[in-house]
Order: C-alpha cells, then sequence, then structure tokens
C-alpha cells in the first residue's frame, strides 16, 4: 500500500499521511489542520470549496481529501464523484454536521470512503484518515448496520451490485449483468435497445477492461468482484471495526 | 426629476444584533439546504448513471427538470453561503487592475448574459489596492443584479471607472427597469425584495453582497435613482484601500 511500503526486509513503516482539507470555512480549515498535524498529519492544502478541492486533488494527488459536504460552487458529493473519477487512489472522507444517513449512503455511492460526523471532534480525525488509508470504510455503527441489512437483502449470486469505482461504464455493467443472467448477444441488444454490433463492442470492452478472453471469464470475474463487494465473510466484521 | 443617489456602506458599521441573528439563521438555513441538496443531487446523479436507460426519453426528460431544479436550489444556497461567510476570511490587499476582476466576472457569467442576449461594455478602469477574489466576487454580484434587473433581454451593462480623491469609483450602469429612491434604500438590505427575479436572482442577495464587500474594503456602495429607465450602481473603494 503507497501509505506503508514494504522494505526489503518486509518491515513496514508508517509514512506520513498526505491531506487536503476542503472547508468554505476558514476558522474551520485551521481547527481542522492544527489537528491533523497535531496528529502527524501534513495538510498539504486547503481548498474553500469544492471546485479547488478538486483542481487541487488532481494537482497534488494526495492520499486523503477531508471534504465539507457542503461547500458553495461544487458540494463535497459532487467533488469526490469528480476527483475519484479522475484519481480513483485518493481516498475521500466527508465531513459534515448532518446525522442524517443519507449524506453517508449518497457519499459512499460517489466513491467516498466513508463520513464523519464535524460534532465528534477533531481528535478522532488522524485516526480515521489512517484508517481510511488502510482501506477501513469510516462510517457511523447506525449506518453500518444499514449497509449490513442492505448486504442481508442481496441476491445471493449479488446481481446488480457493481463497485463504486470502476473501470466500466455504467452501460458495459448493464451488457455484463445481461452476461451473466446468460443473455446471449441478441437478447442484450433486445434487452438494451441496441444494435448487435453495438453489444459486441460493449462486451469487446468489458472484457479488454477485466483482463479477460471470453465472456465466460468475464462472468466470472464479475461474481468474484461481486464476492468482494458484497458476499465476503468478513464485510460486515470489517466495516464493524472501522466503525469502532 | 432630478437624480439622487441612496448609499449604503461608507466605512464598516458595527452589525446590529439583529444582523448577527439574520446571519446565523441563514447560515443555518443554508447548511441544512445544502445538506438536503447533496443528498438528492447525488441520488439524481445516479438515476442519471444507471437508470437512464429505463427511464426512457420522458424519464430523462424529468431528469433534466429536476436537475434543472436542484441548480437553481444551489444558486439560493451559494449565495446564502457566500453572504454569512464573507467576513470569515483575511482581507487580503493587493494592487491590481480593476479590469481583470470585471472581465473575469463576465467571463464566468457569459452563458447566462448571452442566453438573456445581454452585452457587457467593459470601460475604462483604474488600477487600485484591493482584495482581487473579493473584487470579482464584487463584479459578479453586480452583474448578477443587472442579469436579474434585466430579465429576458435585450439588455446592456456597462462597467467604467475612475480615480477621485475619495478613492475608486466603479459605476455599473443596467438598461434594466429604473429604481425609485425607496427601493433603493432597500436594495442593499439583507433579503430585501432584488430588482429582478430570472433564474440569475438565487437567493437575491447580490446588492447586500455587494454592499458588505465594498464595506470590508471601507467603501461604499449606493444606487442612482430618479431616471426614466435603467439603473447605475455606484461602489466608492477609498483610497486608503487604493
Amino acid at each position: 500500500m503507497r501509505h506503508m511500503p514494504e522494505e526489503a526486509d518486509g518491515a513496514r513503516h508508517d509514512v506520513t499521511l498526505r491531506v487536503i482539507v476542503a472547508d468554505d470555512d476558514p476558522l474551520a480549515r485551521r481547527v481542522v489542520r492544527d489537528a491533523l498535524e497535531a496528529g502527524g498529519i501534513i495538510v498539504i492544502a486547503e481548498a474553500a470549496n469544492g471546485r479547488e478541492a478538486v483542481e487541487l486533488s488532481l494537482y497534488y494527488k494526495p492520499d486523503v481529501v477531508l471534504m465539507d459536504l457542503v461547500m458553495p460552487e461544487v458540494d463535497g458529493i459532487q467533488a469526490t464523484r469528480r476527483i475519484l473519477e479522475r484519481e480513483p487512489d485518493v481516498e475521500v472522507v466527508i465531513l459534515t454536521s448532518s446525522d442524517d444517513d443519507e449524506v453517508g449512503i449518497v457519499g459512499l455511492r460517489a466513491g467516498a470512503s466513508g463520513f464523519l460526523n464535524k460534532r465528534a471532534g477533531v481528535d478522532a480525525l488522524p485516526r480515521a484518515l489512517r484508517g481510511a488509508v488502510a482501506g477501513e470504510a469510516v462510517v457511523s455503527r447506525r449506518l453500518t448496520m444499514r449497509l449490513v441489512d442492505t448486504i442481508r437483502r442481496t441476491r445471493a449470486d449479488g446481481a446488480g451490485i457493481r463497485p463504486v469505482r470502476s473501470r466500466l461504464t455504467p452501460r458495459e455493467w448493464e451488457v455484463l449483468d445481461l452476461l451473466c443472467a446468460g443473455q446471449s448477444t441478441d437478447d442484450i441488444a433486445d434487452t438494451l435497445v441496441l444494435s448487435s454490433e453495438t453489444v459486441r463492442s460493449h462486451i469487446k470492452n468489458v472484457l479488454r477492461k477485466l483482463g479477460v478472453r471470453s465472456r465466460q471469464a468475464a462472468v466470472e470475474e464479475a461474481r468474484r468482484m461481486r464476492a468482494d463487494l458484497a458476499l465476503a465473510d468478513d464485510g460486515p466484521e470489517r466495516l464493524e471495526a472501522a466503525a469502532a | 426629476m432630478s437624480r439622487r443617489a441612496v448609499a449604503a456602506g461608507g466605512g464598516r458599521p458595527a452589525r446590529t444584533g439583529e444582523d448577527v441573528l439574520l446571519d446565523a439563521f441563514a447560515a443555518r438555513a443554508a447548511h441544512a439546504l445544502g445538506t438536503g441538496l447533496s443528498i438528492t443531487g447525488g441520488y439524481a446523479t445516479l438515476l442519471r448513471e444507471r437508470f437512464a436507460e429505463p427511464l426512457g426519453p420522458d424519464g430523462e426528460g424529468a431528469l433534466d427538470g429536476l436537475e434543472g431544479g436542484l441548480d437553481r436550489l444551489r444558486l439560493f444556497v451559494d449565495d446564502l453561503l457566500e453572504l454569512t461567510g464573507l467576513d470569515a476570511a483575511p482581507l487580503l490587499r493587493a494592487p491590481l487592475a480593476a479590469a481583470e476582476p470585471a472581465r473575469a466576472a463576465a467571463g464566468a457569467l457569459a452563458g447566462p448574459l448571452t442566453d438573456a442576449s445581454i452585452t457587457v461594455e467593459l470601460g475604462t478602469l483604474p488600477d487600485l489596492v484591493a482584495d482581487p477574489a473579493l473584487l470579482e466576487r464584487l463584479f459578479h454580484h453586480l452583474l448578477r443584479g443587472a442579469l436579474a434587473a434585466i430579465g429576458d433581454g435585450p439588455g446592456r451593462v456597462e462597467i467604467a471607472g475612475v480615480r477621485r480623491p475619495a478613492g475608486v469609483r466603479i459605476e455599473v450602469t443596467d438598461s434594466g427597469p429604473a429604481i425609485d429612491a425607496a427601493d433603493a434604500a432597500e436594495l442593499f438590505q439583507p433579503f430585501a425584495t432584488p430588482r429582478g427575479t430570472g433564474p440569475a436572482t438565487g437567493a437575491g442577495v447580490s446588492m447586500p453582497i455587494a454592499r458588505r464587500i465594498a464595506e470590508r474594503h471601507g467603501g461604499s456602495v449606493w444606487a442612482h435613482t430618479g431616471r426614466r429607465e435603467g439603473c447605475t450602481i455606484v461602489v466608492l473603494l477609498p483610497e486608503s484601500s487604493a
């Protein structure tokens, strides 16, 4: 992992995280910056709105962007989406004064690693950001339970589940979903009201992006990805550990 | 009818308790609305990305309408955030040509100005010392005020400025409806009725924002009244800040 490079002897050591703080309130940025720096984290830039957050993130490629939700010009959700479209390795943690689970759901859908409530206190920030970079979801216990419930309601084969950060376009996922359902090229063309030629082109792109050579291999790869996303045995525990 | 001027600002007056309460309420409203807007916008994007196909053309049309409404709400929230956050950042003072932020502001509003068939004529503007970002916002809101006042257009906005003993005087004249003295006195008050109600109106606080930016520079802003048509907003930024 980027933040914990493995040395020749196999030992790992922490590398100081590089963080961008995006908040339209300069006082809030100052408080957050002080807390992060006290926790050994470097704040490499500050953004006063979502547009600046996107520009600075694409330029500096930070480890984490700590993103306020409500900002002028471009809000935190839109900014998160735009950053991750271009820099999928950046982790985004949304900071909000809202307790609304929907903020968390929409944030996660946009690709954020989680969200923190401003009232939780800034002392928790360094640990939370390190957790995000270590692959943990930064979510509340209540939201964790909602996510677990969602997983419980998911079909056993995971159909319809897609990773937020994916090289496949939404259309390519639709085609892949139908391939997984056993449809032929012509069936897919009928279902999506496309020409067979267009469907073949989508399938070709899917195979290339998944690094496989056959439709069956693409189906198996989709199932593997979905298992990782939703059906892995350690899924709920991993989420709960992150929320602790 | 004689030309009169109604002024607002003139230094940085102490804010009343009512002003502070109003700001606090506006800030809370902006964050509550902004949170709802982020959630709604996030789901709208999700619909567009993942479900556009089953929605079909009619559904996509409805989604266009939803996103158009969200854009208007976003402008409203952005205005409130800007109004209530104006005093939060320290004031920078840098020498600059006033034409630069004026040009940048007009460029950023090129879309709505073109849509409304409004031309912006940039006259001579002097150099001054001011906060570059705030000065651009000043021109932005003066142009937004003109846009709202002119409405569907066609129309015209002239921006000009001159150095005077009292400071740098900037005038923004639009071809919208004239304004009487009573309305002009209210124009710069927070949440007063704006001169127009187009899509660019936002929260209708462009003139109060312009006033606060002028006041942060120790200046003032006023509207010329008594004309048959059109309106000139004058901003005076004192020499001490120039």
